[in-house]
């Protein structure tokens, strides 16, 4: 027997999903612990094992993979615990990540703070302006050299910054990513002056390594993102490492990346792990899309801190069109694009003076510690969670399956000296107006997510995870103009569960421009060798990497993605290539036709514009070695009327603060089977979450155990 | 040695332990006053680890006389050899108790023992209950009103040394005299601790002295709901029968209790009645022990 185990690290929670090569499926949740992320990650591993009848020592043996998706990178970008780097880029260019772009003191906060023009605060930077130098020498934006770099300037800029404390350096210098000479010579130059046998060898950590990519404020913000949390996470990887092969796991940890795959530790880009669980989620929701034959899908999760949406088109995960925030930063990785906003079951709620003592929820949480007042943590502010357990949602000794119990006069204290007391208002009323305001504004921002970028929201089946998703599906799920709403049978622990069975993938990128369509003879590309030898070269990249993991070249499938606009467009779009290599001008005219069908779709074809010129900007080279995975088989359905057993009580709860609390049918999850229908009002107890069927809606169970929540015309 | 790190997890250690308090030791090893010691952390720590080495400890015990404690929450403590009494009761309590000796100077020493003393030895760590400081602050049993103005201070005393890492904490309570109770009120304040604690992956336990019929008190203290229970001795500092001790704290539901013992007591008799299945049961000091022949005696019929 062998395990696949995908770990899931939330603010609030640390989920795991262990798939056994059986199918059978274990989950557990426990609070994250954000003071050493490893003590929860080793507490969820020998609950495991607990709960798979081994002793940790013995199940860590029988683990053929542990899929991780880490904050450590995050948390050391918030507390801004990284090492003082310093910069080294082209002179005069100096002010680059300062000045920034455009508005990119906006860049990573909440909607409503962002047009708080007037409090709006840039963030703290990452390097100093002080540990930043430039260095004479020019490439030019053909990449050839203009200027040639200067040892001693370089070697005097360099004591400068070491003199200033430095204990790694950046090197980003413009055009690197068409032309590496310079920026290898600074590297070799800093390794000749401070040798790695030397105590004092530095990090040098290059953009045209890390993000070979157009733009310098975005290559030179990537690298430097990178080699800010490279240490912290190098440091926390290798302890973890070492206390799971000390306690019997003798494979590599494996990381979640946010472009959609996984790779060794040893094999990963730290700035990849970053917002990785919400794509392990949006992984296993296109798998699970495909099973369900729906194929259009609005992946979304709301856990303890966050609500996060994503987008699944066709069957396939989407990257970014724009280019990605890593916590303050605008970066140009090619990741998985998920939006998360301040609302989950830890969003606390509070009045806001300035708008006339408007109620607001979120987006700061209580986080795992102290948690809502009812985890009885010392927490005082009413959250989301609060609200749920007072209108008699949530079983207070069923909990987490009964490991946290929850106390509801907590809760109601909180609400009533947070909301309802300067409201003037009841505690039932208030907990419903906390309810409702959550649901609207993640309902809204799913609305958002979808119909703004060009999608029809009635053409996708919105599916509701994370702890609280299943509690709130029938709040938010309307906002859309869905009626259905597919609750995963893993829900409550999805993120862990898509990490489970996450393929090994990575992406290389590299900015080319290769013009496809060409305006001024307005005809198509003839130098094909030009567009197959960067997708060769990307290839070879790939291949390289992932024979030293193990791989042989016959189990590596490719995806080729390119960055693609009409001639002297500014937004880039992206399309699948239909063939890595092009063979004649019938290759090249189907991909031009391909971008503008879906630039057609997306701003109407009146939009098209192919005489302007049709542009390749960037490739994306995809490399995927598929997993084995155990079967999913599904139960034959039982009748529509659920066991007796399954009805395991009721309780008060409230739908509506003018009626008050009524009886509420409360049903067991583990006791239901597929093809049981329920009519709401009506309460689910599953393990790690409970379904709220409000009235007006049902609840089916399908062959897979997913709930399908349905409102009633 | 692992007896300590059992608790957090909800396991029932196996095996025999002890856990002497050693600051009375470190200091004549010092040539201090107990006070002296404890105001300086790099000495205390230091000290305790060296006292601990010599006598061949399992467990490392730090923390401040009960009534002491109550200094850093603003009231008025005089020592009289190894006894404080309160001189001046406040009525309140400050905001921020950690920042004050002697809790800032324990949180400190926490911090630098658990950085250094494992994995040869385990550490406890131990904070002032509700009771006792109640007592101490306001001069009476807690009321619920006493309990909310401590409970801020204590839960961040409490946080910060579980951030040190200890092993386990115990709530030291001294009810000098009075009968304990365990109010609901004194469950739900120890339920909140001991949930900061459990986040912290750190044990949660209660000491107690000064109660009069132990195996009554065992009984009536198990409404608390906290696992782990060290008894101490009495007011007059005579230390409860071992076996009726076990006897009472597995029937009550106790996952664990530490039996006190002390120089000239009947140590055999205790570590007879640790050998049992019903309950984890060790060898805890009943003061500040410095009779080294004695301790190296204790710890050597233990962790032999």
């Amino acid at each position: 027997m062998g395990f696949h185990v995908g770990i899931d690290i939330g603010g609030t929670f640390t989920d795991f999903c262990a798939i056994g090569d059986d199918g059978r499926i274990t989950v557990y949740k426990t609070s994250t612990t954000h003071y050493d992320l490893s003590v929860g990650f080793m507490r969820g591993i020998r609950e495991l094992a607990k709960r798979s009848g081994f002793r940790s020592q013995e199940y860590l043996a029988q683990v053929h993979a542990l899929r991780y998706s880490t904050t450590v990178g995050t948390n050391a970008l918030i507390e801004r615990s990284g090492p003082k780097l310093g910069l080294i880029t082209t002179a005069g260019f100096e002010d680059t990540i300062f000045i920034g772009r455009s508005r990119s003191w906006a860049d990573g906060i909440p909607v409503h703070e962002a047009r708080d023009i007037g409090r709006i605060v840039k963030p703290a930077p990452l390097i100093e302006p002080d540990m930043v130098v430039g260095v004479r020498g020019r490439i030019d934006c053909n990449g050839r050299m203009v200027a040639p770099l200067s040892r001693k300037d370089v070697l005097e800029k360099l004591q400068t910054l070491v003199d200033r404390g430095a204990m790694g350096f950046v090197v980003s210098l413009l055009w690197s990513f068409l032309n590496p000479e310079h920026e290898r010579m600074v590297k070799q130059i800093i390794e000749e002056e401070y040798p790695e046998d030397y105590l004092g060898a530095m990090p040098v950590t290059l953009s045209c390594e890390i993000s070979p990519k157009c733009g310098e404020y975005t290559r030179t913000m990537t690298t430097v993102v990178n080699a800010y949390i490279h240490g912290i996470m190098a440091e926390n990887l290798n302890k973890l490492g070492n206390e799971l092969r000390d306690g019997g796991y003798k494979r590599p940890l494996i990381l979640v990346h946010n472009t959609g795959g996984t790779k060794k530790v040893s094999r990963t880009k730290a700035v990849f792990t970053h917002n990785a669980g919400p794509v392990a989620g949006m992984h296993g929701a296109a798998d699970l899309g495909n099973l369900l034959a729906r194929r259009n899908v609005v992946f979304t999760d709301m856990g303890g801190t966050s609500f996060d949406i994503g987008v699944i088109v066709d069957g396939e995960l989407r990257a970014h069109d724009f280019l990605p925030v890593v916590d303050r930063w605008r970066t140009n990785i090619p990741a998985i694009e998920v939006k998360s906003i301040g609302a989950g079951g830890g969003s606390i709620a509070w009045i806001n003076d300035l708008m006339g003592n408007a109620l607001e929820v979120g987006p700061r949480s209580a986080g795992s510690m102290p948690g809502p007042a009812c985890y009885d943590k010392g927490g005082r502010e009413a959250t989301v969670t609060d609200a749920d357990l007072v209108l008699g949602y949530l079983n207070p000794d069923n909990y987490l399956d009964g490991e946290m119990p929850l106390d509801a006069e907590l809760s109601r204290a909180a609400i009533d000296e947070k909301i309802a007391g300067p409201l003037g208002i009841g505690v039932l009323e208030a907990a419903y107006r906390m309810r409702r305001l959550v649901d609207a504004r993640m309902g809204q921002e799913v609305f958002n997510e979808v119909a703004l970028k060009g999608h029809d929201p009635r053409k996708f089946a919105v599916f509701a995870c994370g702890g609280a998703g299943p509690t709130h599906a029938c709040g938010f799920v309307p906002y859309i103009g869905a009626r259905v709403a597919v609750v995963p049978a893993m829900a409550p622990v999805f993120g862990a569960f898509g990490a489970s069975t996450m393929d090994i993938r990575q992406v290389w990128d590299i900015s080319r421009t290769i013009k496809l369509f060409r305006w001024d003879r307005q005809s198509y590309l003839d130098d094909l060798e030009s567009f197959n030898h960067v997708v060769r070269e990307l290839k070879d990249l790939s291949v390289r990497d992932l024979r030293l993991e193990g791989f042989s070249e016959d189990r590596i499938e490719f995806r080729l993605e390119l960055d693609m606009r009409y001639g002297s467009q500014h937004n880039l779009t992206k399309v699948v290539a239909p063939r890595l290599i092009l063979q004649g001008e019938d290759d090249v005219r189907e991909l031009c036709e391909l971008f503008t069908k879906l630039y057609s779709d997306i701003y109407s074809p009146e939009a098209a514009f192919p005489v302007g010129g049709i542009n390749i900007e960037c490739f994306y080279l995809a490399a995927m070695v598929r997993q084995e995975r155990p079967e999913v088989h599904g139960e034959a359905p039982a009748g529509e009327e659920p066991a007796a057993a399954a009805r395991i009580g009721s309780r008060p709860a409230c739908f509506d603060p003018a009626v008050g609390m009524v009886e509420t049918p409360v049903f067991g999850w583990l006791s239901l089977s597929p093809g049981n229908v329920l009519s709401g009002p009506a309460l689910i107890e599953a393990p790690g979450t409970t379904y709220v069927i409000e009235p007006g809606w049902s609840y089916r169970m399908d062959a897979w155990r997913n709930g399908i929540l349905q409102q009633q015309p | 040695m692992s007896f300590l790190s059992h608790f957090a997890p909800g396991d029932r250690p196996t095996g025999a332990f002890f856990l002497p308090f050693l600051e009375g030791l470190a200091s004549a090893m010092e040539n201090r006053m107990p006070a002296a010691l404890t105001a300086d952390a790099t000495l205390w720590a230091n000290a305790v680890a060296r006292a601990a080495r010599l006598v061949e400890a399992g467990g490392i015990a730090v923390g401040v006389l009960p009534m002491i404690a109550a200094e850093s929450f603003g009231a008025t403590v005089v020592r009289v050899g190894a006894k404080a009494s309160v001189v001046a009761r406040p009525g309140t309590a400050v905001s921020e108790p950690w920042c004050a000796a002697p809790l800032a100077n324990l949180l400190e020493t926490s911090r630098r023992l658990a950085e250094t003393v494992r994995p040869e030895r385990e550490l406890a760590v131990f904070l002032s209950g509700p009771v006792t400081l109640s007592l101490a602050l306001f001069g009476e049993m807690p009321s619920l009103n006493h309990l909310g103005v401590l409970k801020a201070g204590l839960l961040r005393c409490l946080e910060l040394i579980c951030e040190a890492r200890p092993d386990v904490v115990f709530i030291d309570e001294n009810w000098a005299g009075h009968p304990p109770e365990a109010t609901p009120e004194l469950r739900r304040f120890h339920n909140t601790l001991k949930n900061v604690a459990d986040y912290y992956g750190v044990g949660y336990g209660l000491r107690a002295e000064g109660i009069a019929d132990a195996p009554a008190a065992i009984a009536t203290l198990s409404g608390l709901r906290v696992a782990h229970l060290m008894l101490g001795g009495d007011a007059d500092g005579a230390l409860p029968d071992a076996r009726p001790a076990v006897d009472a704290a597995a029937a009550a539901g106790w996952t664990s209790v530490g039996l006190p013992v002390a120089a000239g007591c009947d140590v055999g008799e205790a570590v007879a009645a640790c050998d049992t299945a019903a309950i984890s049961a060790y060898l805890c000091g009943a003061a500040q022990e410095t009779d080294i022949d004695f301790l190296k005696s204790v710890g050597l019929k233990m962790h032999r």
